[in-house]
């Protein structure tokens, strides 16, 4: 062990000459920087400052700033039996009530375009998927139904990104969220990548 | 010679000529029938040949997005009249024609027209809606009084790329028109055209005698046939060979073509009027010319209008001359009453009635030149100009018309404001803006300068700035997208940063405010738009590392290494700006902003469609972060003065950004489905005095207080967890600490420390490893660490 640290210790001397210093130690691997910059002819336009700080963030202790020092917003004013401000904005819930309206326009369109789907006529299904969309375009199942869509017209690069798209509006349903990894599976299968293939299944599988 | 035979000589030889002369004559005349025979063949193949391939140059019409009525949509009554004026909805007291409306206060009864779709052709239908606090609350069908769930109304024509004839012309097909415009033309000008072969002998010789009697010409004895071909062909000038060609000519029509094929040409052909240098041929375009109308949308009484416009288009002029063109109107009436075209009390009516001509024609030229421009831009990527001049395509864009007019109002009333604010001299200040629907990403509006109605120099698309601040947005995403490493309260260090320069000095980039601000929250940074933070963290992160973000976010340029460029020196139109913002705010789904729906042939089919495409270009869960940091920008922000302009609970994100000098101010934000990008500066790039949010926020502010917009809730990804910091230490808080703010992470990010606080709110003891960190692995910081305590 101690072997070890002197060879460790030796290595960072050595590394002395070249960084300036073992505080620049070189990034972890999942950090991208700090990295020198070159110009065209390999002349270091900069390079990371010899004095230069440990990257923040995990394991990194945060300076402690004494209170007054602090820029805390006048509006941040502690008040401890509610729950703290959030930031960014302050929503009420985390999805408005859906609205009944809107859902009757939606839902029209989406019965339209799955009619159209199930007679073969996919590019008119799109288009009226993508009207559906336009009034709302936050709802999952219809970007499920675009991804069908694009499976049913062999565009099968659209059908897994549509469908990830679906994937990410449709927090909390998982029946939902199965269809769609089926849909991402098949469209893999349906690439040649199978083993993307089956880990998609799998997805499907731990959520029906 | 012998004398006898000279004196007989000339009797014998007029003996002898004479049958010479009818013999040479008959020769003559036989060669001239022969000839006149080869003349007329060639003549009538001609004609013949040029009928079959006479090519229609058609214009292209180019159309709005079609307003989609449902209840729950926010729309508001201005928007919606000012649509309806786009449209060419008339505003009657009864409405009784197809593109009318009625209004009382806020409910309004719309006639709405008939209107082919890529999916069918749409009804005309009577409908009534009624608005209440901004959004249509009710919508109803008038005949069946059944409540409806959606209607989609004809969209408005907003431009036509014309063919270098300036020959507006909107192509009809007789299987299509109703039987009751040929019979009335019919009864007109050619009573006898189902009869004859094309020209009528006995009705030239009347004609001749009438006019000649008159000594001008007051009567026309040609058929249908005859006129077409004169149109097609033939000069105007009125000499005897062009008369008689244009028999030879008709005759051979008569013999190649049914009837039908020839009277549809002349209904398409006919020129029925001009507008400036556009003229206007064929009854499609006149219905809409005159009318605003689809040529099956129009009453008798307007049949009978136009089918009186033949005999002289600009003297029966109904807006130039509507007292002549009501007389020629009620004259066709009658002969269509003599006719039994229609019934003899339906008539009357229509006698007294007025003329109901739209007062202005709809304009020739577009109202929205910048909009058109992008358009036609995409379109000449894949199809030549000629044909999208010639071939009568119908192309369907995205352009919303209450969005548009809500940016260009928002554009001259906001300008003139800062110009008085300022002390510039007015019409200094130059603006332009885009907006987008984000979940389709297709641009809505786009406003190329203050003088939107005129063509010029489209500063959306083709003033190319620095962009500054809006840079930073890549920046802190690149971080984010590393979240073992940064998280939205990474301290970052904002004290002063030499950066070393090309030519051997150095830059030390300065703050807005040219204040240090120490180590600040990373989110911090970002709201408050830091440029000495964002310039470490750039070069900590490795520009390369920036400008993949940028090129992932969808912008398609490659930028030159310098340092600077994380303070956005480098130059972008707005339309690239949307770009990069536009995947954003789809929660880092890419895709190609898109300004066309589909191009369509005048025959129904697809040429072409743009359909929506994505790509998740970036992790959602990075792209939620930078979202609420966005947010933060305009709670306690840069951009915090949109609060007096906006409610806060729309949550809008946005970015400010200033370039040097103040020449540039931009504003980038984003609500749950509109984005905006708006640039303010001068054309001749001095500086303008104005900060980001000081000028184009106030532009964007407003420009959204006028249209109907969700609130912005992005959608949180499932690996994001919410945990309450104390900002400053960014170590996790108890509930009793006071100032803590709550932060999103993603999972696995979270801070490890853990504050414990006392009765005060205050800190209490050294901070406790929090129970996530007691299973985490030691970095390998911690661990060189470790080696040398």
């Amino acid at each position: 062990m101690k072997l070890l640290r002197w060879f460790l210790i030796g290595l960072c001397g050595a590394s002395l000459f070249f960084l300036s210093g073992c505080a620049t130690a070189p990034p972890s691997p999942r950090s991208q920087g700090p990295a020198p910059i070159y110009d065209e002819e390999g002349r270091p336009l900069w390079v990371p400052l010899p004095e230069g700080r440990t990257p923040p963030g995990k394991g990194t202790p945060p300076r402690e700033i004494p209170p007054e020092e602090s820029d805390r917003d006048p509006e941040s004013v502690p008040d401890r039996s509610g729950p703290p401000p959030r930031i960014g904005a302050e929503l009420p819930a985390d999805n408005p009530p859906a609205d009944d309206h809107l859902i009757a326009a939606v839902s029209s369109l989406a019965e339209q375009a799955e009619d159209q789907l199930s007679t073969g006529q996919v590019d008119r299904a799109f288009s009226t998927a993508e009207r559906a969309i336009r009034i709302d375009s936050n709802n999952p199942e219809l970007w499920n139904l675009l991804a069908r869509i694009q499976m049913e017209r062999s565009n099968f690069d659209q059908a897994e990104q549509l469908a990830r798209k679906s994937n990410l509006l449709s927090r909390g349903d998982r029946a939902l969220q199965a269809r769609n990894w089926r849909i991402i599976s098949d469209s893999f299968q349906e690439r040649g990548e199978t083993e993307a293939a089956k880990a998609a299944l799998r997805k499907a599988w731990e959520l029906e | 010679m012998k004398p006898t035979e000279s004196q007989s000589t000339p009797v014998r030889r007029s003996k002898k000529i004479l049958p010479w002369i009818i013999r040479l004559s008959g020769v003559g005349f036989l060669i001239f029938l022969i000839l006149l025979g080869v003349y007329v063949f060639f003549l009538g193949n001609l004609a013949k040949e040029k009928f079959a391939s006479q090519k229609w140059e058609l214009p292209a019409r180019i159309y709005a997005r079609p307003l989609e009525l449902y209840p729950g949509l926010g729309l508001d009554a201005a928007g919606l009249m000012k649509e309806l004026d786009l449209m060419q909805y008339r505003q009657v007291d009864r409405i009784d024609f197809s593109g009318s409306l009625s209004r009382s206060g806020n409910t309004f009864t719309l006639f709405s027209r008939s209107f082919s779709f890529e999916d069918g052709r749409t009804p005309a239908q009577k409908i009534r809606l009624t608005l209440q606090n901004g959004r249509v609350t009710s919508l109803r069908d008038m005949e069946t009084h059944e409540p409806l769930s959606l209607v989609r109304l004809d969209p408005a024509h907003i431009g036509s790329f014309y063919p270098t004839h300036n020959q507006d012309r909107l192509w009809v097909k007789i299987t299509e028109v109703s039987p009751l415009l040929p019979q009335t033309i019919l009864a007109v000008e050619d009573q006898h055209f189902y009869d004859h072969l094309g020209v009528r002998p006995l009705a030239i010789l009347r004609a001749l005698i009438v006019n000649i009697k008159e000594g001008r010409t007051v009567q026309g004895g040609s058929t249908l046939t005859q006129q077409l071909v004169k149109n097609l062909f033939l000069t105007r000038s009125r000499t005897l060979k062009r008369k008689f060609d244009e028999a030879i000519m008709a005759l051979s029509l008569e013999w190649s073509y049914k009837k039908e094929q020839i009277l549809e040409a002349y209904l398409n052909e006919v020129y029925m009027g001009q507008d400036g240098k556009r003229a206007i041929h064929g009854f499609g375009m006149a219905a809409r010319f005159y009318f605003g109308r689809s040529l099956n949308d129009l009453r008798p009484r307007e049949i009978a209008l136009l089918a009186g416009l033949l005999k002289g288009p600009s003297y029966y002029d109904p807006r130039r001359h509507p007292q002549r063109a009501l007389q020629r109107r009620n004259t066709i009436l009658t002969v269509m009453e003599q006719e039994k075209l229609i019934l003899p009390g339906e008539a009357e009516t229509a006698r007294k009635s007025p003329l109901n001509v739209t007062p202005d024609p709809p304009p020739g030229t577009t109202r929205f030149p910048a909009f058109m421009d992008l358009v036609k831009r995409r379109l000449l990527e894949e199809y030549p100009e000629e044909e999208l001049r010639s071939e009568g395509l119908r192309i369907f864009t995205t352009f919303d018309p209450q969005i548009q007019f809500a940016a260009e109002s928002a554009v001259t009333d906001r300008l003139d404001a800062i110009e008085r604010r300022q002390g510039f001299p007015s019409g200094e200040l130059e603006a332009s803006v885009i907006i987008t629907a984000t979940g389709s990403n297709e641009v809505l509006g786009l406003v190329g300068g203050r003088k939107s109605e005129e063509r010029g120099f489209n500063r959306a698309l083709d003033a190319r700035r620095s962009i500054g601040s809006l840079i930073k947005p890549a920046v802190y995403l690149t971080a984010l997208r590393s979240p073992t490493t940064y998280t939205l309260i990474s301290p970052l260090d904002d004290g002063p940063i030499r950066v070393k320069n090309r030519r051997n000095d150095y830059w030390t980039p300065q703050n807005y405010d040219l204040q240090h601000h120490g180590m600040v929250p990373l989110y911090r940074a970002l709201a408050h738009s830091y440029n000495v933070a964002t310039v470490r963290l750039g070069l900590e992160l490795g520009l390369e590392n920036v400008f993949n973000t940028v090129h992932d976010l969808g912008v398609k340029k490659e930028f030159e290494p310098f340092p600077s460029a994380l303070l956005g020196t480098m130059s972008m139109s707005v339309l690239e700006v949307v770009q990069m913002y536009q995947t954003i705010a789809s929660s880092g789904f890419y895709s190609p902003v898109r300004a066309i729906h589909g191009v369509y042939k005048p025959d129904g089919s697809a040429l072409q469609r743009y359909p929506l495409t994505v790509n998740q270009n970036i992790d959602p869960d990075a792209v939620y972060l930078l979202t609420k940091a966005l947010q933060a920008v305009v709670v306690e922000g840069t951009a915090d003065s949109l609060k007096r302009i906006l409610p806060l609970k729309l949550g809008v994100a946005g970015k400010t950004g200033t370039t040097d000098d103040l020449r540039d101010s931009w504003f980038a934000g984003f609500t749950g489905n509109h984005l905006a990008v708006v640039w303010v500066g001068r054309d001749d790039n001095r500086p303008t005095g104005l900060t980001g949010a000081s000028g184009a926020l106030q532009l964007w502010g407003n420009l959204f207080s006028k249209i109907s917009t969700a609130p912005l809730n992005p959608t949180e990804p499932e690996n994001i967890n919410w945990v309450v910091v104390d900002p400053v230490t960014g170590y996790q808080a108890d509930r009793s600490c006071s100032g803590t703010v709550a932060i999103p992470f993603i999972d696995g990010s979270e801070p490890e420390k853990m504050m414990v606080c006392g009765r005060d709110g205050r800190p209490d003891g050294a901070p406790i490893p929090s129970r996530k960190e007691k299973g985490s692995k030691p970095n390998f910081m911690d661990w060189v660490k470790g080696i040398f305590q």
